[in-house]
């Protein structure tokens, strides 16, 4: 019984990624991944995820440190926090991103009155809204890598005369490694992979916010061999990624 | 990957719930001493999908609750999208009863592929109108004034307001930088752009401006640059209750249906 069960369920999530590889239109599916759009769609995502993993480990790191190391009271509420926007709907989180940062939000409004920069509808947006919804997976990551770590390793580096800066670069970085570069991987794909914050937030706008997964859609209003063919690209992607992984990720999270 | 993609919007509106905003609707269309129940047929019973253009989302609920005075108990749900995308899901076996379409473009293929009972007609016709920010603080008063919009949204062109609207700036001599436009799926999206995000600037329909006028401000488009899309109405073929679908078709080509049409902005078929 559990079998039969298991096996329908490997199914269900095997059965859509088969057909779409079976449907996909082979003959002109490099053609279309070569065409300016989809070139420049591909392009754009490059460049956002990149930065926001960027982004993400310069202010995740530290997050994941302090949620795993700090004794201050209200951790709790603190990681709840870091980890909403890894389960709000991402076009809720659009939605949200709005509220702060339109020209009318709070915040928005100060950036566009005194520095004249506006977010929305910009590329700088989009790395915004992918930041919000893909930096929690390397805050969670490395900071369950970060309490496996012993802290008598810390201790003696300490000991030793290493300052922390030190003793985090050279004692706690290579530790916990692996578990880094899975939590890179894992935002990285998560921030290539958005779409409902980016089309709330930045709009859809050729070579500056429309990203690969705005593509996709925009060509499945017009031209479904186009659509899949970079559905197909995607793919390949994700493909990569996970093959890259080969399994960390999930010893990560079992640490 | 996780990618969420928003759903087309669904209403369901029981018939038999709401009542009193139904009198806003017959009582702007009391012309004269015609009988009570002039324009629908006998009670129709069941219930029906009516896959329509975004820009009638409004104006066709408002309908079903003034239906609601003769046929208890019907209950019509609708679905709103970009009619292009609603023609293409109807191809590929989506359930409606009826397709109310915003442009002929998008009910031609369905005529063609058989999906259509009888014949498809026009009900009403839908001009295109610029909308600003409240106060309109960048002076946009024409097509060509666009340019100076940091950020204009337009509807998709597989969308009739996308494509009417690439036809009138083709018309108007105007090209807007790739950079400066953010495309849409359909009207509705497109408006929301300029009153809930930072756009300038949009091209949707006047139906549209003119239910908005407390968070946009409309600047009509003058009829040389214009351009009108016509709104055909049919039942399909594979209904399982077509009597409520006819009535429908019916109800809204009758005197109460086009008052309702033209108060909110529609013009006449074409």
């Amino acid at each position: 019984m559990a079998g039969a069960l298991g096996l329908l369920g490997g199914l269900l999530l095997v059965v859509p990624v088969v057909a779409l590889v079976a449907r996909a239109p082979w003959g002109t599916v490099l053609s279309n991944l070569g065409s300016p759009a989809a070139v420049q769609a591909l392009e754009l995502s490059g460049i956002c995820s990149t930065a926001t993993l960027i982004i993400s480990i310069i202010f995740g790191v530290p997050l994941a440190w302090v949620l795993a190391r700090s004794t201050l009271p209200g951790m709790r509420v603190l990681r709840a926090a870091a980890t909403l926007p890894m389960v709000l709907p991402p076009v809720v989180g659009g939605i949200a991103l709005l509220m702060a940062f339109s020209r009318y939000g709070p915040l928005g409004r100060v950036l566009f009155s005194v520095l004249g920069i506006q977010l929305t509808y910009s590329i700088a947006g989009v790395i915004l809204a992918e930041t919000f919804v893909a930096m929690p997976f390397l805050v969670i990551t490395v900071e369950a890598a970060l309490g496996a770590v012993s802290p008598e390793l810390e201790e003696v580096s300490a000991t030793l005369g290493a300052g922390p800066w030190r003793t985090f670069l050279f004692v706690t970085l290579p530790v916990i490694g692996p578990s880094f570069a899975a939590g890179c991987a894992l935002t990285w794909a998560r921030a290539l992979g958005e779409f409902g914050a980016t089309i709330t937030f930045a709009g859809d706008i050729a070579g500056r916010t429309q990203t690969l997964p705005l593509a996709v859609y925009l060509a499945l209003q017009r031209d479904e061999g186009l659509a899949v063919s970079l559905s197909i690209g995607l793919l390949a992607i994700s493909l990569a990624v996970l093959i890259g992984l080969r399994g960390r990720w999930l010893g990560a999270v079992r640490t | 990957m996780n990618i969420s993609e928003p759903r087309m919007r669904r209403r369901r509106w029981s018939l038999g719930a709401v009542a009193a905003a139904g009198l806003l609707v017959c009582g702007c269309s009391t012309v004269g001493s015609t009988s009570s129940s002039p324009t629908v047929p006998a009670p129709a019973r069941g219930s029906i999908t009516v896959a329509a253009a975004s820009s009638l989302s409004k104006v066709f609920p408002a309908l079903a609750r003034g239906a609601d005075k003769v046929h208890h108990g019907a209950t019509i749900t609708f679905d709103f999208g970009s009619s292009g995308t609603l023609a293409t899901s109807i191809s590929a076996g989506a359930p409606a009863d009826v397709f109310a379409s915003a442009a002929l473009s998008s009910m031609a293929p369905l005529v063609s592929a058989g999906l259509v009972a009888g014949r498809s007609i026009p009900f009403a016709s839908n001009a295109l109108e610029i909308i600003t920010k409240p106060g309109n603080p960048l002076g946009i008063h024409a097509l060509s004034d666009l340019v100076k919009a940091k950020v204009v949204a337009l509807c998709v062109v597989t969308a009739p307001c996308g494509a009417t609207a690439q036809a009138a700036l083709s018309k108007a001599g105007v090209h807007l930088p790739e950079g400066q436009v953010t495309v849409a799926p359909d009207v509705d999206t497109t408006a929301a752009a300029v009153t809930t995000g930072d756009a300038d600037a949009a091209i949707v329909y006047v139906t549209n401006a003119r239910s908005e006028t407390g968070h946009a401000q409309g600047v009509p488009i003058p009829k040389k640059e214009n351009v009108v899309t016509t709104y055909p109405i049919a039942v399909m073929a594979a209904s399982q209750n077509k009597s409520l679908a006819k009535a429908w078709v019916t109800y809204v080509q009758s005197p109460i249906g086009q008052a309702a049409l033209h108060s909110a902005g529609f013009s006449p078929a074409a």
